[in-house]
């Protein structure tokens, strides 16, 4: 009886009846709607795996991801910077509090029209994450600075220690599972952004967020392929979450 | 597929005051025996038909080089337009990597402002607002796109006809099909009638209502979604085709998508693309396969161009529905303006036409 209900409360288990109840869900509200507004899963999920079969859906899978990975990256070493020049610098944070701020608050379909006229259609995308993910990591890397005890840094000063070896060898060791949180956090939302500004800009070159609109404009009428390669971006966004939480893992293991 | 374009001498002897097939106003059907490749369907159509039926309407500057056999090449440009219609013309372009689209028109004006493209695809009206208002360093060279917006009836009206009354959809009200509707029905049908976008006029046409669940007795929708729908039974379901009505109003062209070539690039690549093009619309009328076949040079066409090629190979073959055409700005100036009155645009000068 105990072995059952241990197996019944599993967490993988939890998780996969959450996934159900979501299904279920979705269904019902196809029901609801008809299947012509919102698809039902099972069609959904047929088309997509028909989609999965086509080299060209493997390129955009791989054409959004470059961007995401470059907007991010970008986005990662300016917030590190910023983060380092705040570092025990109050003045210096409430600098650039207005441009966070500002940064966090701005509409992202905003962005998205300014970059195309500033750059191109086809890097808007890259600009919008850049922007939409840099406030989220600067927060973590200033988080994770500032977590580092004072007694400790000031142990490590008494006993001679610079601010550089400070930083490299107290303060980043400390604040990496903050700078990972706040990774895991930016990535997601960065790669619905990235996917977001693909559709804002019209851009036919491949991309999952092309494909969504290209699809839509070739037959509105029809939802069933927004919501198929919608359900790619979504298993992928899993799989990548599951990924770099495994990754943590072994990493934090190993420390 | 195409590869190069004109060649033949009876393609070479199309005159600059002619031009292509409009559907309103000449004869939409070619009457040659077009095969695929382009030397081989221009050989075959003779200089009377053409001036008759369908032609070419030619650069001046290019019409002595296009008099030889040589086939021109088509010129590497930068070129991107609309999704829809406007780029469908350019399916011989396909194969080209300078040939970009995009789903949302409006996002293709920053490129013509700031010049980075030689060839820009755009709403008239849009275009030219683009040149005088934003000094875009573009003239307008050729219009390629005449219209491609019907009344269809859902087949729910007691009396056939639409009047007072009626349940109307219109797609897209305060834009050009809109505007196209009011002006030949006037504003009391206009006003009655309730917006619906291009999702919402398929819906309407499928199901004979709207989202809401109002009953509808006439869409205003355009091609080719019209025929996705509808499908071979396009024509039964058709009451009016603006186009036309517009045409029998106004005795004008609805000149709705048109060309626009940066000032920049050199004269002889942009003659040789437009030469290029009008022969690749004009062959493309007359058999609608070589569409189909240079979309689908692409590895997703209906993301490409916005549509899928069957639907458009079905349009395209059921009288030209999607009002494929080509004609020189320079030589309708007049009908140019007229249409640009429909949106509030003062009457444009010579200097933006290009020659």
């Amino acid at each position: 009886m105990q072995q059952l209900k241990k197996f019944i409360t599993n967490k993988y288990l939890i998780f996969l009846y959450g996934t159900i109840f979501v299904i279920l869900l979705w269904w019902i509200i196809s029901l609801i709607f008809n299947t012509t507004i919102v698809p039902d899963p099972i069609s959904t999920f047929r088309l997509a795996g028909e989609y999965l079969t086509e080299a060209y859906t493997y390129k955009s899978i791989g054409k959004s991801l470059l961007r995401l990975v470059i907007g991010f990256s970008i986005a990662f070493v300016i917030a590190f910077v910023l983060g380092l020049i705040v570092n025990d610098n109050e003045k210096m944070y409430h600098f650039f509090t207005p441009l966070m701020t500002f940064f966090k608050a701005i509409p992202t379909a905003a962005l998205v029209f300014l970059f195309i006229v500033l750059s191109n259609q086809e890097n808007s995308p890259i600009l919008a994450v850049v922007v939409i993910a840099i406030p989220i990591l600067y927060e973590a890397v200033v988080a994770g600075l500032k977590s580092c005890s004072n007694e400790m840094l000031d142990a490590a000063k008494i006993d001679g220690a610079n601010k550089i070896s400070r930083l490299l060898k107290i303060q980043l060791p400390n604040s990496y599972s903050y700078i990972v949180v706040g990774l895991l956090s930016a990535f997601s939302l960065s790669f619905k952004v990235e996917i977001m500004g693909e559709v804002i800009s019209g851009s036919t070159e491949s991309g999952l967020g092309s494909l969504i609109k290209g699809m839509q404009s070739s037959d509105p009428s029809n939802m069933e392929p927004i919501f198929a390669y919608s359900l790619i971006a979504v298993v992928l966004m899993l799989l990548i979450t599951i990924i770099t939480h495994y990754l943590n893992e072994r990493i934090k293991k190993s420390r | 597929m195409l590869v190069g374009c004109g060649g033949s001498d009876n393609t070479s002897t199309v005159s600059s005051s002619e031009s292509t097939s409009i559907p309103t106003s000449t004869s939409t059907s070619l009457s040659t025996s077009s095969s695929k490749t382009t030397s081989t369907s221009t050989s075959k159509i003779s200089s009377s038909e053409i001036s008759t039926s369908v032609s070419t309407s030619i650069p001046a500057s290019e019409s002595t080089s296009a008099s030889t056999s040589v086939p021109i090449s088509r010129p590497d440009l930068k070129i991107i337009a609309p999704t829809g219609a406007p780029s469908i013309g350019l399916y011989g372009f396909a194969s080209s990597s300078g040939f970009e689209t995009n789903s949302v028109p409006a996002n293709i004006i920053p490129s013509m402002k700031n010049g980075e493209k030689d060839v820009v695809i755009l709403p008239t009206n849009a275009g030219i607002n683009a040149i005088v208002k934003q000094n875009a360093p573009f003239k307008i060279a050729a219009t390629i796109t005449y219209g491609n917006v019907f009344v269809a009836k859902t087949g729910s009206d007691a009396d056939g006809i639409m009047n007072e009354g009626d349940s109307i959809a219109i797609l897209q009200k305060s834009n050009l099909p809109g505007l196209l509707f009011k002006s030949v029905y006037g504003e009391e049908l206009y006003n009655s009638a309730i917006e619906v976008d291009a999702s919402g006029a398929a819906y309407c046409l499928k199901t004979g209502k709207t989202l809401n669940n109002v009953a509808v007795d006439y869409v205003l929708i355009a091609e080719p979604a019209f025929t996705k729908v509808k499908g071979s039974d396009v024509s039964s379901y058709e009451y009016a085709n603006i186009q036309k009505e517009y045409f029998k109003k106004y005795s004008l062209d609805i000149f709705q998508a048109s060309v626009f070539v940066n000032n920049s690039t050199e004269k002889s690549k942009i003659d040789a693309f437009l030469n290029c093009l009008a022969e690749d619309i004009a062959l493309g009328i007359a058999n609608p396969t070589l569409i189909k076949e240079g979309m689908e040079v692409k590895e997703k066409p209906e993301v490409f161009f916005g549509t899928d090629p069957s639907n458009v190979y079905a349009a395209t073959n059921n009288g030209n529905r999607l009002g494929l055409g080509y004609k020189a700005a320079k030589d309708n100036k007049e009908g140019i303006d007229n249409f640009l009155s429909l949106f509030g645009i003062d009457a444009t000068t010579e200097e933006i036409y290009y020659k």
